[in-house]
């Protein structure tokens, strides 16, 4: 089996969207207000340790000095605490509330269901027959706000994606609202940040975040129902995936519309498998479903035992779903 | 002193005078007013006096001016005479009314059985048998044989019969048990469906199969349970599978060769729906291209249902044929973003080509299995002072619906029982306004006490109106569940369903009601109330009697003016069918009805006292048997041998 | 020496991939467990064997995933997951299809005989899942029906063909809780 995905490490501290921008500004602020207090703090300390051994050299002089300079010192520390205080406060305050809500209304919405070990997402439009269903990997348009609905199917989850936002619980029962905004075209990295299971290491989401127009291109690319399959090859291939996988999975237009796994309508467009553990070749297709056990243990896909001609043929019309 | 006493004595008389002309006025003037009153009322009950109705400004009693009649023999209708009744619901209207008095409110309590006919099949029996002439037909549940008896002769005697030999999968296929609704009568054919989704017909003197179509698929979920409906030479029929992600549909087949000749179905572009610029329906919501593909996620109206498994009418002189769809597909609404047009509704098509004309959705986005299957009784009936055709649905989510059939304006929609899970019907738009604590979506939670439940304030049992009265009577379920849905896959063969669900009783504690109902108005004028289930159809008569049964085996007379009950008989299983009525060859009226309690009525089995199940049909006449058997030498020579017979086999096995 | 080791590993992987052998399945959340073999379960007719033999084959084969409770949740997601508990009742008390909870089993109610009923389908619409569920899944469907306490353990298999286990009802079967898996 070929190489995984390679090892991309999303920093919280460099961020490309809002409201993780925010976020990460607060990050520094603190930062820089808590270094400078230290180094403050640390130079009027080391000043006043050498102030003692002059004066002590000095004699009577430093007795006569005034204390009233000493008290006018605190008055000064404490102000600028109090000041630095309520602005890191208020601060706070407008980076919170700025997580909390976008500042314009967004028009697009995203429904994310966590599973064991996967993300199921759900585009809605205002026509029903517009919206699609994709797994874990997202595309979204640069510079407009995204909402997103959290959903938890199983146990709990939280999504987290730390170059545009910060982490947001997943609990079945309950919706939790997030949302966020690339500011630059890219591929933004998350991860699943509860633990949810044996796989819970293997349970990544990809953001990319596209030109408006490149954008609208992909959307309807996903509404579109699966291309049929143009010769007998991948017609054997569509047979033995619906016979097989279709109690689980769901191809549109197939047949198959199992809804116990991810869809995968479109599973060609997808640079990633098994919520981002393996690339998506062709090879690594085989791997997975010749033992998903193997790859992720423990996951909720069995191992089907196809016979050696059927799992090619499943493969390549797979990689027929653009 | 004199002068002043006089006076005030005049001023007295005066008074006097005065006090008594108002007393004879007012008097005089009562009287008047109450025998006004008395000639308004009559015919009225007392209950209809003192209930609200806003929808309806007539003062006169609506009900008295419901002309509806289908004058006897009215071949329009599709009545043939007095005595039989060809088609399920007796005429095109789906009145179940019979004009025949012979029994009636002053002699009901003679009511005796006449004789029986089981047929065998210990399943639900929802059907009713068909007389025409000289010859009774009856069809089984799964596997649904057709028997013709002799009324002729005692006793009934089995003329014929008929095997389909349908396929047993369609066992495993049926939600709601292997019923049959019922069969009908047309150009020297009995005509129905089996489970298997087959549409058989045979030849009544015979017996031998004519022609025989297959509409559907079995093994993909699609059963066949509704009673087909024949106009001039097309066949309808529905299909069954609302909750096996089925897609609804009804096709039309050519009475005499059985071909397929055109399908319409409930879901899709408007191409699958038969919907052409034609279509009008009345409300804005409903009006655009495409809503039966557009109102669903894409590609999901291909398992959303919309199954057309209930009744049938015809209007004759608009020439439409109306008829109801299923719930949507899944029951999981939280899957199917959308109003999922065009299920739970009630379309209203072209006779022969199948063309839309209108259509109204009741349930839009349904999340609770309110099916729009009810029968849509065709009346005449004064709306706020004018005379307009209009069709009465009595449907499953508890409102009673009062319809233009040429247009699809909603005149009245009122609740008939205990429902709790919308607030009302919004006046402009005609669309439920949902009580959001009572909606099951999102699913893997419990929903308690949501009324009605899935089988609703009414299910399918049709409903009948009496001329006569200008009231329907109506079979009425109280019950209430409590729901948890889940997320469900579509596995081909298998339910499309994902329901948990226990259900009870509604408020007062009895399941079941049997009342008058006023459409003009949308007023309930008396019920009887049931502990069980009234799950049986509805019949009424010429001679003012209404005959409903109940899910523990009861079969009761009601008078149909006053609701009160003259007469009552306990029969061998629940009573899950329509009865009918008919005049025998001797000349007596006759009623019969099938008991084998099943259906949807399995709900409740677990209340103590609930019946086994039962295959038998009692016909009733007043004192029983009508005339007595002569014993000719040949008969008695017969029983000799048989008895014979019986001696020696003794002590076999 | 390693061309040795290479000829036996080859030998082996040979030898494991031929049918009829028993499957080693990694069974995820289970561990690693053998199936019954399709070559046993083969042998199990649906009738009694013409000739009068006794049908003991179903007495000898247990299901793997009888006591593991991880596997029997599995079973009860799958049940759910695959529709069984819309026609079989969310309880398996019936509904569409019958009662799964009480001793009366039309084709049997060992472990094999269900297996199979699952695997194979039944005329009166149970539906065939053979070529959808991998048999590691139908055995794990299986350790759920048998913890409703309605099925034959596999030594009673025989005994439930002849009718000998009148008088036992659901509840006493599952009493019988433990000796599910005894040969």
């Amino acid at each position: 089996m070929s190489t995984e995905v390679a090892q991309h490490s999303p920093g919280i501290m460099h961020v490309f969207g809002a409201p993780a921008l925010s976020e990460a500004a607060l990050g520094w602020w603190l930062t820089v207000i808590s270094c400078a207090v230290v180094a403050i703090v640390t130079i009027v300390l080391l000043a006043a340790l050498m102030r003692r051994r002059d004066a002590q050299e000095g004699g009577d002089e430093a007795h006569r000095r005034k204390p009233v300079a000493a008290v006018s010192w605190i008055y000064v520390g404490v102000s600028i605490t109090v000041v630095i205080l309520i602005g890191s406060f208020i601060g706070t305050m407008v980076t919170l509330a700025h997580a909390s809500r976008p500042s314009t209304r967004s028009p697009l919405t995203l429904d994310v269901t966590g599973h064991q070990w996967w993300w199921e997402v759900r585009y809605s439009d205002s026509l029903a027959s517009d919206g699609f269903v994709t797994a874990n990997e997202v595309h979204i348009p640069v510079g407009v706000p995204v909402r997103l609905r959290l959903h938890g199917a199983d146990v709990i989850h939280s999504w987290w994606i730390p170059e545009l936002a910060g982490k947001t619980d997943v609990i079945p029962g309950q919706v939790n609202e997030a949302w966020f905004e690339a500011r630059t075209p890219g591929e933004y990295h998350g991860q699943c940040a509860e633990y949810c299971g044996m796989e819970h290491a293997k349970m990544a989401a990809i953001v990319f975040a596209d030109p408006p127009a490149k954008y609208e291109q992909w959307a309807a690319q996903q509404r579109a129902t699966a291309t049929a399959p143009a010769d007998s090859a991948t017609k054997s291939g569509e047979f033995v995936f619906v016979r097989s996988c279709g109690a689980c999975h769901a191809v549109r237009g197939s047949g198959a519309e199992g809804r116990v796994g991810p869809d995968l309508t479109h599973l060609a467009s997808r640079t990633t498998i098994a919520a981002g553990t393996l690339v998506n070749t062709e090879g690594n297709l085989l791997g997975w479903i010749g033992d998903p056990q193997i790859v992720k243990p423990g996951a909720l896909m069995p191992k089907i035992a196809l016979s050696g001609r059927d799992a090619a043929a499943v493969v390549a019309y797979l990689r027929t779903l653009k | 002193m004199e002068g002043a006493v006089s006076a005030s004595l005049r001023r007295e008389a005066e008074a006097t005078r005065a006090r008594w002309r108002g007393t004879v006025a007012v008097v005089v003037v009562g009287t008047l007013l109450a025998a006004c009153g008395t000639r308004e009322s009559e015919g009225r009950s007392p209950a209809a006096d003192s209930a609200k109705g806003d929808v309806s400004s007539s003062t006169a009693s609506s009900a008295e001016n419901v002309t509806g009649a289908r004058a006897a023999g009215d071949a329009k209708w599709g009545v043939r005479s007095d005595g039989e009744w060809t088609m399920p619901a007796r005429d095109y209207a789906n009145t179940r009314y019979s004009p025949l008095d012979e029994i009636n409110t002053g002699n009901a309590s003679r009511l005796r059985v006449a004789w029986t006919f089981s047929d065998g099949e210990p399943h639900g029996h929802e059907g009713s048998p068909l007389v025409a002439g000289n010859t009774m037909y009856v069809v089984t549940p799964f596997p649904n044989t057709a028997y013709a008896l002799d009324l002729t002769k005692p006793g009934a005697p089995i003329k014929w019969k008929y095997d389909p030999n349908p396929s047993p999968i369609a066992v495993g296929k049926a939600c709601c048990d292997v019923v049959i609704r019922g069969w009908t009568l047309a150009d020297g054919k009995l005509i129905y469906n089996t489970l298997d989704d087959h549409t058989v017909a045979v030849d009544t003197a015979t017996g031998k199969e004519v022609w025989r179509t297959q509409t559907a698929d079995v093994e993909n979920g699609t059963t066949t349970t509704m009673a087909p409906l024949v106009v001039k030479n097309l066949v309808y029929v529905g299909n069954s599978g609302g909750e096996m992600g089925v897609q609804g549909q009804l096709t039309a087949l050519d009475l005499k060769t059985g071909k397929i000749v055109w399908r319409a179905y409930s879901t899709g572009p408007d191409s699958m729906v038969r919907i052409d610029s034609n279509f009008h329906p009345y409300y804005k919501w409903m009006q655009g291209k495409n809503l039966g593909a557009t109102t669903w996620p894409a590609d999901a109206w291909k398992h959303g249902a919309g199954s057309v498994w209930g009744w049938i009418s015809y209007d004759p002189d608009l020439d439409y044929i109306y008829y109801g769809t299923s719930n949507t597909g899944p029951w999981n609404g939280a899957q199917r973003p959308g109003l999922n047009l065009w299920t739970s509704g009630v379309f209203a098509r072209k006779a022969d080509d199948g063309m839309a004309r209108w259509a109204y959705v009741f349930t839009p986005h349904n999340e609770w299995d309110y099916d729009g299957v009810n029968e849509n009784i065709l009346v005449d009936q004064p709306i706020n002072g004018q005379m307009r055709k209009v069709m009465v649905q009595f449907n499953r989510n508890g409102f009673a619906y009062t319809i233009d059939r040429q247009t699809g304006q909603v005149y009245v929609a009122k609740p008939f029982g205990h429902e709790n899970w919308a607030s009302g019907i919004d006046t402009t738009t005609m669309m439920p306004i949902v009580n959001d604590q009572k909606r099951t979506e999102p699913p893997g939670r419990w929903v308690n006490d949501i009324c009605p439940a899935d089988i609703g304030v009414k299910d399918e049992q049709p409903a009948a109106f009496s001329p006569r009265t200008g009231l329907f009577y109506v079979p009425v379920e109280n019950i209430c569940m409590n729901y948890k849905g889940r997320e469900v896959s579509y596995i081909a063969g298998t339910p499309y369903w994902g329901a948990d669900m226990t259900r009870h009783a509604g408020p007062g504690g009895n399941y079941g009601e049997f009342i008058a109902w006023d459409a003009g108005t949308g007023r309930k004028m008396w019920s009887v109330p049931e502990r069980f289930l009234v799950y049986s159809g509805v019949l009424v008569t010429g001679g003012d009697l209404a005959f409903y049964g109940t899910a523990d085996g009861w079969f009761r007379a009601v008078d149909a003016r006053t609701g009160k009950v003259l007469w009552s008989e306990k029969l061998g299983s629940g009573i899950i069918s329509a009865p009918m009525t008919y005049r025998a060859p001797d000349g007596h009226q006759y009623v019969a009805v099938m008991t084998g309690i099943g259906g949807g009525a399995m709900t409740i089995k677990a209340l103590p006292g609930f019946p086994a199940r039962g295959s038998t049909m009692y016909v009733f006449a007043l004192d029983g048997v009508s005339k007595p058997v002569p014993e000719t030498p040949q008969q008695g020579l017969q029983s000799k041998t048989s008895s014979d017979a019986g001696n020696k086999n003794k002590g076999k096995h | 020496m390693s061309c040795s080791r290479v000829l036996v590993a080859a030998a082996f992987l040979a030898m494991v991939s031929c049918k009829g052998e028993p499957e080693l399945v990694r069974g995820g959340a289970t561990g690693e467990v053998t199936l019954p073999s399709k070559g046993d379960l083969s042998q199990i007719p649906l009738g009694d064997f013409a000739g009068g033999t006794p049908n003991l084959v179903a007495t000898t084969i247990a299901n793997p995933y009888a006591n593991s409770a991880a596997a029997t949740k599995e079973g009860e997601q799958l049940f759910q997951q695959m529709n069984c508990a819309d026609c079989h009742g969310y309880d398996a008390k019936g509904g569409m299809g019958p009662d799964l909870t009480d001793a009366f089993w039309r084709y049997g109610g060992s472990p094999a005989e269900i297996y199979k009923s699952i695997y194979e389908g039944r005329p009166k619409g149970m539906p065939a899942w053979g070529a959808s569920l991998p048999p590691q899944q139908i055995w794990k469907i299986v350790s759920y029906v048998q913890s409703l306490g309605g099925a034959f353990p596999p030594r009673l298999a025989n005994a439930g063909r002849q009718g000998n286990l009148g008088g036992l009802d659901s509840v006493n079967l599952v009493s019988m809780k433990g000796v599910q898996d005894e040969h």
